[in-house]
């Protein structure tokens, strides 16, 4: 074989290059301590980092919108066991009200309960960073306000029953709020279906009891009247213990989803809550149709009420007769201890969603470490072995020098 | 035998080893030229001189000097020329337009379309904040941004690759032009009997610069002229030549000549890897580029138009993008000078956060053929990555093959300066002798002469 100079120079210049570019790699990952700093790095290598950091982003963000959610829940929940001191105040005093000797003055439990009224209203318009706890959707806008004119406490917006919702996993929404309309407003519920095979005219009915802030007792009648295919109105009429009808009115179009027989809208509205005043006789109670639906089986109505009337309008009730000089009535004790109840029950609801939020962060603690393990161990350099293998190159390198300094410069000619 | 053929005999070495020593001269001042091929110095004896029954040597003389070359490896190294420059070129340019995307990084399209949806979700918790509506905003313009400087780098990387074809085509013209040049001197040398060897040296460099560019096919006549194809269509010969130039037709490109519009038929060279890219690949990305853009406008808009802004008075129907085109993601106006019109309400009240968390949820929807936007977007980036690493390995394997090649041919064909100073000592040790011999003969001749 013969070696012609140039070839000596050429290999040792190709070798030289490719220790070079050894050496230039080791120092590009020591020094952005990444072993893919391009996609062409590592193809698999990058995809898994970028889904890796897509679900670490994810991560930050649930874990932020669980700390705020979380934050919010606790105010709420704050709120509630201020209210739950008062409503227990009240109770205290009613029990004292059956006291012989309180029989001469029920002006100061008259005067101790428009105290608490103002503080159940304080509480109930409580809000955290600007948005008012009981507000629901409308969480700008004061949820309740205190008709003194007329004497009423008036719900400010009909979207009090609004649920608030986030999201704290690629998988799971919470609602974190309780709505105003869940825990201060008489809600009946309509459950079942309508049945979607019945012809237009047709109408479908049932009836429930309601009650104005005295506990009094009125019978509500709901009936159906098909319009047009998945079309109802709905005619409400509300009759005293006389049978004396004293709210008739009817909401039109009631829109249900030909596919699913969900209720769509109401009225063109997405709302499916109707708000019912009779200011005249203090019934205010909301239907909800959110869970009715239609289907082509037999009609099943069925409906609840979550409580008889309002706290508010119930204590301004019960500071009417107190002022009047008469005791509370049983009707009127029985809806204070009922809302106790009701309210317990959504402390416990709301405690329930607050330690669900602490779990899901600590399920995404955790998984927020192992996705880091795992990203790091794609994406890391092992520096010990990244400065051995430097040590390694730089010296293979450097023989390269010493050995081209030996040998390149010398012919025949040096010894001629 | 006279003894004056001892002087002609003397003398045919001495000018057949100076001969020699200025061949040898030629090699060492050649030794660290790339086109030169070494050159043999072959001594032939003069006729002899019969006497009788006996014949006489009458000297020496160079009869030929030979160019040291194996066109075997010559067109071995053309051919993978070819192969080598074209994935090289490929790698390099696909390697620009990687470095576009920044990935994987934080300033990444992937970490920033995670953003933007992310960005819904933390609206969705408290929808009426100006600074997280805000964010919404920031993140779409970041996007939106970052769409446009990746389509404009695709966009201008294509304008580069046009211009680098336009000067590639210069160069190829203008090595025609030599080859056709040479190819007359060396057909010129040849017809009157003169070495061509330097020429041909010339002529062998050429065609292998050539073939680093296009592929070419080349075969050499009794008279030592290249014949050259390229891709297919005449180049140039011992009588003509044909210039080429690069012809856009609508969005496409080809090598075509001058004259009569002939279309190369390119296999290989770094031309071959510029129009490929021109028309193939780079049209791909953009293309691909653009059906994710669309796609996540046209169903971001889809929903976003659904809900209702937290303005007074209320507004529906709101795009939140207003076009995508030539790269250019236009957020809408209204939206950007004031993001209270970002329509997330499904109801029109101010907390309703449903339209947030379904622009949210569109992160994890199957949006383009059948995979989310972050898996489209990853399948692309990998796939881009997948045809570098293709192409750096392809030129790898073609460069090791390549500086094989390279040493047989300087194994071959290279100057070896102890081979040259080995010579340079046997010529002059023959010259040395040649000269002596005349000095002996000389002497022969005075004594000669003193006896007369």
């Amino acid at each position: 074989m013969r070696v012609p100079d140039t070839l000596l120079h050429k290999t040792f210049m190709i070798n030289l290059n490719r220790n070079k570019r050894t050496l230039s790699n080791i120092q590009t990952q020591l020094t952005t301590q990444s072993r893919v700093n391009k996609p062409s790095d590592n193809p698999l290598s990058n995809s898994r980092i970028m889904r890796m950091q897509d679900q670490l982003s994810g991560i930050f963000t649930y874990k932020s919108n669980i700390s705020y959610a979380k934050s919010n829940i606790d105010d709420a929940i704050l709120s509630m066991e201020g209210m739950e001191a008062e409503i227990q105040k009240i109770q205290v005093q009613m029990t004292q009200l059956n006291s012989a000797i309180v029989n001469e003055d029920l002006s100061s439990f008259s005067d101790s309960v428009d105290a608490s009224l103002e503080i159940l209203l304080d509480l109930a318009n409580s809000d955290f960073n600007g948005s008012y706890n009981f507000g629901g959707t409308d969480s700008g806008t004061k949820p309740f306000y205190y008709d003194r004119t007329n004497n009423r406490v008036e719900a400010n917006s009909e979207h009090l029953g609004g649920e608030r919702i986030v999201k704290i996993s690629s998988n799971i929404v919470q609602q974190y709020n309780i709505t105003g309309m869940e825990l201060f407003q008489s809600v009946y519920s309509q459950n079942g279906n309508l049945d979607s095979t019945l012809g237009v005219g047709v109408a479908q009915s049932t009836s429930s009891k309601v009650y104005d802030s005295e506990g009094n007792e009125y019978t509500l009648n709901l009936d159906y009247s098909k319009t047009a295919d998945n079309t109802y109105d709905l005619e409400y009429t509300i009759l005293d213990s006389d049978s004396n009808i004293i709210d008739n009115q009817t909401v039109s179009d009631l829109k249900f989803n030909s596919t699913t027989g969900n209720l769509e809208s109401v009225d063109g509205d997405s709302l499916s809550q109707i708000h019912i005043q009779n200011t005249g006789n203090n019934i205010d109670f909301v239907i909800d149709l959110s869970e009715l639906s239609e289907k082509d089986t037999t009609t099943n109505l069925t409906g609840s009420l979550n409580q008889k009337a309002d706290i508010f309008n119930t204590l301004i009730a019960l500071k009417a007769t107190l002022d009047s000089g008469e005791k509370p009535s049983e009707d009127q004790v029985e809806m204070i201890n009922d809302f106790h109840q009701h309210l317990l029950n959504k402390l416990s609801k709301s405690g329930g969603v607050s330690n669900k939020l602490t779990a899901a962060e600590e399920i995404l603690l955790n998984k927020e470490f192992q996705i880091s393990s795992l990203l790091s161990s794609e994406k890391d350099v092992d520096v010990a072995q990244a400065l051995l293998d430097l040590e390694s190159a730089q010296y293979t390198l450097d023989i390269s020098y010493h050995i081209s300094s030996m040998i390149l410069p010398k012919s025949l000619l040096d010894y001629l | 035998m006279p003894l004056s053929s001892v002087f002609s005999i003397a003398k045919s070495s001495l000018f057949a080893h100076q001969q020699a020593l200025a061949v040898t001269s030629a090699n060492l001042a050649n030794a660290n030229n790339p086109a030169y091929s070494r050159q043999v110095t072959i001594f032939g004896t003069v006729a002899p001189d019969h006497r009788g029954s006996y014949s006489f040597g009458t000297g020496v003389a160079v009869q030929d000097v030979v160019r040291v070359r194996n066109s075997v490896t010559d067109n071995q190294i053309r051919a993978n020329n070819h192969n080598y420059y074209d994935s090289e070129k490929r790698s390099t340019v696909l390697s620009q337009i990687e470095s576009l995307f920044s990935e994987p990084s934080e300033y990444g399209m992937s970490s920033l379309l995670t953003n933007f949806f992310n960005s819904w979700d933390e609206l969705a918790l408290d929808p009426r904040s100006s600074s997280l509506r805000t964010s919404v905003v920031q993140s779409a313009q970041l996007l939106s941004e970052k769409v446009n400087s990746i389509y404009n780098g695709i966009s201008q990387t294509k304008l580069d690759v046009f211009d680098e074809a336009n000067d590639i085509a210069d160069k190829i013209n203008t090595i025609v032009e030599q080859l056709n040049t040479v190819n007359e001197q060396i057909y010129e040398a040849s017809v009157v009997g003169n070495y061509a060897n330097d020429l041909i040296d010339n002529r062998d460099a050429l065609l292998e610069e050539l073939s680093e560019y296009v592929n070419i096919n080349v075969t050499i006549d009794e008279n030592d002229v290249a014949n050259v194809s390229i891709g297919g269509v005449f180049a140039v010969d011992g009588l003509h030549f044909k210039q080429f130039k690069i012809d856009k037709d609508g969005d496409s490109l080809s090598l075509v000549t001058e004259d009569d519009g002939a279309k190369a038929t390119l296999s290989g060279g770094s031309m071959n890897g510029l129009l490929s890219l021109y028309n193939t690949e780079l049209p791909q990305q953009l293309d691909t580029l653009d059906e994710l853009v669309v796609t996540l406008m046209e169903n971001v808009n889809a929903i976003h138009s659904k809900g209702f802004s937290i303005t007074d008075p209320v507004e529906t129907g709101i795009d939140f993008f207003t076009g995508y085109e030539a790269g250019k993601l236009e957020i809408n106006e209204e939206i950007l000078n004031d993001p209270y019109y970002l329509a997330i309400s499904e109801d029109g009240t101010e907390g309703n956060n449903n339209i947030a968390l379904e622009l949210a949820e569109l992160k994890n929807s199957e949006l383009l053929n059948g995979k989310t936007l972050g898996e489209n977007y990853s399948e692309y980036i990998s796939d881009i990555a997948n045809e570098i690493n293709l192409h750096q390995q392809q030129a790898e394997t073609y460069q090791l093959v390549l500086s094989q090649l390279e040493q047989t041919k300087l194994e071959y064909s290279g100057v070896s300066t102890d081979e040259e100073m080995i010579n340079v000592m046997k010529y002059q040790s023959s010259y040395d002798a040649a000269a002596k011999l005349i000095t002996v003969a000389d002497e022969l001749l005075q004594t000669l002469l003193t006896l007369v």
